[in-house]
């Protein structure tokens, strides 16, 4: 069930009716309910692994939090991250393990019969299970009790909004919320709406629009030339920061209707005049999983400088294959590394490299619009873009071979033929209605970073914003892509 | 916000709403025109077939069925023309659309029905069955329901910026019903001149896309158990109908040679003796034969419908 589909609409509408109708201390099993019949639309089946998980963490939380041994502690803490992380192995890696040791016993001189396995991989699968691992090791930190009443876990693990692709929540956020229950208010709903309009419209008037031209070009890069490739990188990289941003508005506006508070996912991160605060504005939740889970256990930055890079690196190196199981993720994954590396380093910004990672809360006085430095400012932001836009074509390729042709091809550029747009799925209406929206977002976007009074200011006049809401309505119906078109990182 | 506030807004935004919906719902109604060729030929296509008015009693009245490329390409008066009197065909390729189904069963329903019909390609959706769950599922259908004009207002833009190369709005307007006029006229036959952007409508030499293929041959879609098929076959029973699965016309490099005959397609279908393939699964047209990268042009089209009448000559003789 998507979100940019009538199903959700009336599925959601439909839940939205009872819950608010309903005593509240029924409110929790029906959000539960809903939970899983929304999982359950994706293949029923998954459902059997989305409670195998909720099961497993549950109990093992609560027998490290009661047991008084250490070597209890240790044990449920293993079997607990055994359990989860072998699912997630074995459904996402382990055709990816086999085909390349295939190929590699193919190079030694061995010949393997051919052993793909084709699991079915489970949508949301490496967000809930993360958040579940989160939690445990939360537990067996001693950070978080365990939570002794199995629905509100149940829900933690499985709240719909946020079931498929995060924001990866922490317990100590929602489970507190789940049993308060905030009472939703105007206010509430109204900012929920608007998180769902302009998610709907990132989604299905920005990332819709590009997807098929960047879906034909990388299909077969080799029979395209260094423009139609290099625009296809561009629309790319509009079309998973619109797609999964877009995915984490609706996900926040759909929980703020029902009076739940999500965490924020993305702060305008191609406005970064930095690597270093795009990986903070960029998929927050995971990179913060990252930093505290993976990054300070292994010692942050409070160590040598060589142990330091190498902490870098593993954390990079497995949020690229996180992102799926292919070595393209890989090299996306450590050249951001590397290059955050080279970023500290040269800028000799130790005493922060703490930051490389950060909090929400230390996120807001990066947006200052440095007016006294602009020539530091724009070539900041464009070594930053440029970067990301390359690490992209990786992250998008088929194909390390395929990501090398495509940077290859663009020291040949010639005039783009309008033909081909046309038929890789852009005409000249979507054509400019695809450019109207990108610069509708840029607006947006840099008011949300550098004047966000500005747009709460606009929204307290009703007459602005019932217009605002209206064009936006229409413009979505109108000119975004309906046909369910899957948010991207529903693969991952 | 307060709970009257809010709800001043939603009944703001709904009376907004409500009241652009009715405008451009009148529009598109009083503006027929304005409307691209493919919803205007589909729309106008879709009527004829119910109206049923253009067969008379010839003996063999053909319809042919496919996309746009069906539409620039056949022309009924240059291909009847050729086994006059006795052939009467009409031309019901619609543009972008590739469930021609619906549109042969309201003509076989709907009074002096073909007896024989050409496709471009076989059926390739299966038929959706009507359920409330399916619907709910079918978004496209959904929201265009909901905003019958959703297409209307994203040609109104093509419109205006066209017209400004066909002498203004209400010159554009009229160029766009005559056109469809002439298709009347033409028995379902239509020039894509609105894709056509090169001088003489005719592409130039050596014009190619980074999307062709050279070197592939294109196999045509055949699936036997789809229940379009099915439906096919039993209306061919029903109706004795003859279907002859006839070759398009792409570009030279946008497609390789394929064979003479296409031996693939036939051997496929053996076991359905009411659909016959005739000639290759495509022809190699020359460029000036093209408007666009698509479509024929006016020539391009005659060409085409002498070849595929000389094709057909030993099923419907001189």
């Amino acid at each position: 069930m998507l979100f940019n589909s009538f199903e959700f609409f009336a599925f959601y509408s439909t839940f939205l009716a009872v819950f608010f109708v309903a005593p509240k201390r029924i409110r929790p099993i029906l959000i539960l309910i809903a939970s899983y019949v929304f999982y359950a639309g994706w293949r029923p089946s998954f459902l059997l692994l989305l409670i195998l998980t909720t099961c497993v963490d549950y109990c093992t939380a609560l027998v490290i939090d009661n047991a008084k041994r250490h070597w209890v502690r240790r044990t449920a803490l293993i079997t607990a991250l055994t359990i989860n992380l072998g699912i997630l192995g074995t459904v996402k890696y382990l055709d990816f393990i086999l085909t390349n040791l295939i190929g590699v016993s193919g190079f030694l001189g061995i010949e393997l019969p051919p052993m793909a396995v084709n699991f079915v991989l489970p949508v949301g699968v490496s967000f809930y299970t993360f958040q579940s691992v989160g939690y445990t090791l939360d537990v067996y930190k001693r950070r978080f009790p365990a939570e002794r009443n199995p629905l509100y876990y149940a829900i933690y693990v499985s709240f719909f909004p946020q079931l498929v692709a995060g924001p990866i929540e922490r317990a100590s956020h929602m489970l507190a919320q789940y049993k308060e229950q905030k009472p939703s208010s105007p206010h509430r709903i109204t900012s929920g709406l608007w998180l769902v309009g302009w998610g709907l419209f990132k989604k299905m008037c920005i990332a819709d629009l590009a997807a098929p031209f960047v879906k034909g070009v990388y299909a077969n890069p080799s029979a395209f030339d260094g423009s139609y490739t290099l625009i296809a990188t561009l629309l790319f990289t509009l079309q998973i920061y619109c797609d999964f941003s877009g995915y984490s508005d609706i996900a926040i506006g759909v929980a703020r209707i029902m009076g739940f508070d999500l965490m924020v996912n993305f702060r305008q991160p191609y406005l970064a005049t930095s690597l270093t605060t795009f990986w903070r504005r960029w998929h927050i939740s995971l990179s913060t999983w990252f930093r505290d889970y993976l990054y300070l256990p292994l010692g942050g930055n409070r160590t040598s400088t060589l142990v330091w890079t190498r902490n870098i690196l593993i954390v990079f190196a497995v949020s690229g294959i996180w992102h799926g199981a292919n070595w393209t993720f890989l090299v996306w994954g450590l050249l951001h590394g590397t290059a955050l590396i080279t970023e500290e380093l040269v800028s000799r910004r130790r005493t922060n490299r703490n930051n490389v990672l950060l909090s929400n809360s230390q996120l807001v006085a990066e947006y200052a619009l440095p007016a006294k430095k602009p020539v530091r400012f724009i070539l900041g932001l464009t070594y930053t873009l440029s970067f990301t836009i390359v690490g992209w074509v990786f992250f998008r390729a088929n194909k390390i071979s395929d990501a090398l042709k495509i940077l290859g091809s663009w020291t040949h550029l010639s005039l783009p033929n309008y033909g081909t747009f046309k038929i890789l799925g852009l005409p000249s209406v979507e054509l400019f209605m695809l450019a109207i929206h990108v610069i509708v977002l840029i607006i947006v976007d840099c008011l949300l970073a550098y004047s966000p009074q500005k747009l709460s200011a606009s929204r307290r006049s009703s007459f602005i914003s019932v217009g605002a809401a209206v064009v936006l309505f229409y413009d979505i119906f109108l000119f975004g892509a309906f046909g369910r078109t899957d948010f991207v990182y529903f693969q991952f | 916000m307060s709970y009257r506030s809010f709800g001043i807004s939603l009944a703001l935004f709904i009376l907004a709403t409500t009241t652009i919906w009715t405008i451009l719902f009148s529009l598109q109604v009083h503006l027929p025109y304005v409307s691209n060729g493919a919803a205007v030929v589909g729309h106008f296509k879709r009527s004829i077939a119910a109206k049923q008015s253009d067969y008379d009693n010839s003996n063999i009245r053909i319809a042919a069925f496919g996309d746009s490329r069906t539409l620039a390409a056949f022309n009924p008066r240059v291909f009847d023309a050729l086994f006059a009197p006795k052939v009467r065909s009409y031309n019901f390729g619609i543009p972008g659309d590739s469930q021609f189904m619906p549109v042969l069963k309201t003509l076989l329903t709907s009074g002096t029905h073909p007896t024989h019909i050409l496709l471009q390609y076989l059926p390739m959706d299966p038929v959706v069955e009507d359920s409330w769950r399916k619907i709910l599922k079918d978004d496209k259908l959904i929201v265009n329901t909901l905003f019958p004009f959703r297409n209307f207002v994203r040609d109104l833009f093509l419109f205006v910026s066209e017209s400004r190369s066909d002498g203004g709005l209400l010159a554009h307007y009229r160029s766009n019903r005559d056109q469809i006029e002439k298709l009347e006229k033409d028995r379902g036959y239509y020039f894509i001149k609105s894709q056509s952007h090169y001088a003489g409508n005719r592409l130039p030499d050596g014009y190619s896309l980074p999307t062709d293929r050279p070197t592939q041959v294109l196999e045509r879609y055949l699936n036997t158990s789809n229940n379009g098929f099915v439906e096919l076959t039993s209306l061919a029973n029903k109706y004795e109908l003859q279907i002859f699965v006839v070759p398009t016309a792409v570009r030279p490099g946008e497609l390789a040679v394929p064979p003479e005959e296409d031996k693939s397609l036939s051997d496929r279908l053996k076991s359905f003796p009411q659909i016959h393939v005739v000639g290759p699964a495509y022809w190699i047209f020359e460029l000036k034969y093209f408007s666009d990268p698509v479509h024929l042009n006016p020539d391009g089209a005659a060409v085409y419908s002498k070849r595929l009448a000389d094709l057909l000559k030993p099923e419907f003789g001189n």
